[in-house]
């Protein structure tokens, strides 16, 4: 079996350690690029959400490189996710003509001797084998997730644009490398007190912008057109509530024990939007309250054109904002949406936060 | 002076009017229908919602603004599962929250929390609820609610006659209005629907030569004749004969369950998938018309499934038309001409 999967940010690093523990060889796709989306755009409904047209996209460019089997998470409703691989196969083989078979990993919760059974098919070692690769898979999650969070605080400090990203992605790719849970530690502490070495203005204190919204397009910087790294570039400091661990807990039994930062946003939610709405909807809202609680300058939302859930947050959102007092930019992303337009957005909303901080401080009594 | 509800005329009332009517007025309520979807309506709708939201949902909130000033509570129910195969869209699960955040000035809201996943007793817990914030007893609710469910089983009992749903409720109403003894009321009602089943039939049989279409979607979408531009008249017109997923018996629905390898996530998304297998089974139709919302979500995997059955089913015909406030009826027609003309055609008849 050739096996490839779904790019979400990093996540192929952790997914290709653990296909390769299972004893099958992995036909990689490319990072999804604009020839991605075009192709995968081209063969989905005109209003699927963004992130069907790119994992279609992506299906497509491995099968160009030989793949013959896909393996996708599942999901239950109420949201379109769920479906995805089941309309996906079809499209490929009914549509396309292709022979492929798509395997679809469903929330083990209620399908656990399906999911068991899935995993004995595919696991060609032995389960101690299987369950050390695991191990290692899901450290390097760790690793990759300690990177980048640290890099979110310190890439609108530094003084040389681009020197975080740059140690980010040096950092990203000896993670990829390593093959032991220690050697993974050892470069998570390099790459930590490397981002320590990078020259900073200390006394900048820079905005606080929390980034929230569909965890496809938060995780993935193709579909986000890069707008973490964009704010950090403008000095902004970016919290992020969504990181791969939370995908991985969220698709596995770990959802059993829910996330505790999740159950808060989910209770935070609840004066404004007491339904779960599917997707990541209704901790879209609690997510802004807290921030807003926490004495965040704004929010970022970020959604796919068409996303049901973030439509549904996207409308009660105003009330949110005008009543805690702080500002949400609502970015719906679709295969049109433009670099260099959210920039602008972004930039415009920046200044605005910048001009709210001020105000104020002034009113406090402090000088800007 | 009764207290008043306003009802809008969008998303569920296609499906639940006649029982929500008749719950409220066993209260001694009184209660206001907003007026058919109408150029107003759908601009204050517009003005009231963001960009990104359907047309339907648009409506709705055009329709909630409408009933504004004129009465003293609004019903916008929060419908969460009708069945156990799944939820309602999002978008139903939010409606309240949405309402309470975009329409300004509104009165009262009532927003129970309809899930029949919570137990069977759920709705009629709902149901209850309700009547004691109107303020009613424990009895009166009660009988209320047998009441409309009745109703709702001839209403549900009409539209697989075939009846269009406004035809249905005007029927309704004026058997509600007619008779004072109830035994006979029953009796009256049972004919109704033994007659309209008998004239239906014979219709269908009446109409043998016509082109058969199979119009599925929402029936927020089918049945609003603003928002689709008077499709299911146009079609009419061109002398075919429609089948819409109302006039499927849900038995006979959800008996097509078992064809779908997993379930749609969405209620309504499920019987429009079900209905056209069911078309299909009892080969009743020569063309699917499939009327869907701009940018619906659910729709989007809805439509690529239905195009991808109907080749796998024989390659029947598929038309898909995508409505939003901008749609014209111009195009519309001609998009239905072509389409009854190429079924025609395909059959080797003439017109
Ligand atoms: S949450 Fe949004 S993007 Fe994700 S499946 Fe649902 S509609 Fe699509
Ligand atoms: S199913 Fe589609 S049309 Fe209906 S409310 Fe949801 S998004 Fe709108």
């Amino acid at each position: 079996m050739k096996i490839t999967f779904p790019h979400m940010g990093t996540s192929w690093i952790a997914i290709k350690t653990l296909v390769e523990g299972m004893g099958h060889e992995v036909v990689l796709p490319p990072p999804p690029t604009k020839r991605t989306l075009d192709l995968g755009t081209k063969y989905s409904p005109e209003f699927a959400c963004l992130p069907f047209k790119v994992l279609l996209g992506t299906y497509l460019e491995a099968l160009e490189l030989g793949a013959d089997t896909i393996i996708s998470s599942g999901g239950v409703g109420p949201c379109r996710a769920g479906y995805y691989t089941q309309l996906q196969g079809r499209i490929l083989r009914e549509q396309l003509g292709y022979d492929v078979r798509v395997i679809t990993f469903e929330p083990p919760r209620g399908h656990l001797i399906e999911t068991y059974r899935i995993i004995r098919d595919l696991v060609k070692v032995s389960f101690p084998k299987f369950l050390a690769c695991a191990w290692l898979a899901w450290q390097k999650l760790l690793a990759l997730d300690a990177l980048e969070r640290e890099s979110h605080r310190v890439r609108p400090l530094e003084l040389e644009k681009g020197a975080t990203s740059r140690i980010l992605s040096q950092g990203i790719a000896a993670i990829e490398k390593a093959d032991s849970v220690r050697e993974i530690k050892n470069i998570t502490a390099t790459f930590l007190e490397k981002f320590k070495q990078i020259p900073k203005d200390s006394e900048y204190q820079p905005l606080k912008v929390g980034v929230i919204g569909e965890i496809y397009v938060v995780l993935e910087p193709f579909v986000n057109l890069d707008v973490v790294e964009t704010l950090g570039h403008m000095g902004v400091y970016v919290d992020r509530s969504i990181f791969l661990t939370n995908w991985v807990t969220e698709n596995t039994f770990l959802d059993t024990f829910r996330v505790e930062a999740e159950r808060n946003a989910k209770k935070a939610a609840r004066p404004y939007l007491p339904e779960l709405v599917g997707g990541h909807g209704q901790t879209s809202i609690g997510e802004t309250v807290l921030y807003a609680k926490r004495g965040f300058d704004g929010v970022v939302q970020l959604a796919p054109f068409t996303c049901i859930p973030e439509i549904v947050a996207k409308s009660i959102m105003p009330r949110v904002s005008k009543e805690l007092d702080i500002p949400v930019l609502t970015l719906m992303l679709d295969e049109q949406t433009g670099k260099a337009g959210i920039a602008t957005r972004l930039e415009a909303f920046v200044d605005l936060l910048r001009m709210r901080r001020n105000r104020l401080a002034i009113a406090r009594g402090e000088t800007a | 002076m009764a207290i008043r509800i306003g009802i809008p005329r969008a998303l569920a009332y296609y499906s639940f009017y006649p029982q929500w009517k008749t719950f409220f007025e066993e209260l001694g309520a009184e209660v206001v229908l907003s007026p058919l979807t109408n150029k107003h309506i759908v601009n204050e709708g517009i003005r009231n919602t963001v960009t990104d939201a359907c047309i339907p949902i648009k409506v709705y909130h055009g329709h909630v603004a409408s009933l504004a000033d004129k009465v003293d509570y609004i019903f916008v129910p929060r419908i969460v599962g009708l069945d156990h195969d799944a939820t309602l869209c999002p978008k139903f699960l939010g409606l309240p929250d949405m309402i309470k955040s975009s329409v300004k000035g509104i009165p009262l809201l009532l927003t129970p929390r309809f899930d029949v996943r919570d137990g069977r007793f759920a709705p009629v817990k709902a149901w209850m609820k309700v009547a004691k914030m109107l303020g009613a007893g424990y009895h009166q609710a009660l009988r209320a609610y047998r009441k409309s469910i009745k109703v709702k089983q001839y209403y549900e009992d009409l539209l697989t006659s075939r009846m269009l749903p406004e035809e249905a409720m005007s029927l309704l109403d004026k058997w509600a209005a007619s008779l004072k003894d109830e035994q006979k009321k029953l009796s009256d009602m049972k004919s109704s629907i033994a007659s309209a089943r008998a004239s239906s039939a014979q219709t269908l049989e009446s109409q043998n030569g016509n082109i058969r279409l199979a119009v599925v979607g929402y029936p927020y979408m089918i049945y609003d004749e603003f928002v689709n531009c008077g499709l299911l008249d146009t079609l009419k017109r061109l002398g075919t004969t429609i089948l819409t997923p109302e006039m499927v018996p849900a038995k006979a629905r959800q008996a097509q369950a078992k064809k779908q390898p997993k379930y749609l996530f969405w209620y309504y998304s499920n019987q429009v998938i079900r209905a056209v297998y069911y078309f299909f089974q009892e080969n009743m139709v020569d063309g699917v018309i499939h009327l869907t919302a701009f940018a619906c979500g659910p729709d989007a995997m809805v439509d690529k499934l239905l195009e991808l059955d109907c080749q796998k089913h024989g390659r029947i015909p598929y038309l898909s038309l995508c409505l939003d406030e901008h749609t014209g009826r111009a195009g519309i027609i001609t998009r239905l001409e072509a389409f009854t003309d190429m079924l025609v055609r395909k059959r080797g008849g003439k017109r």
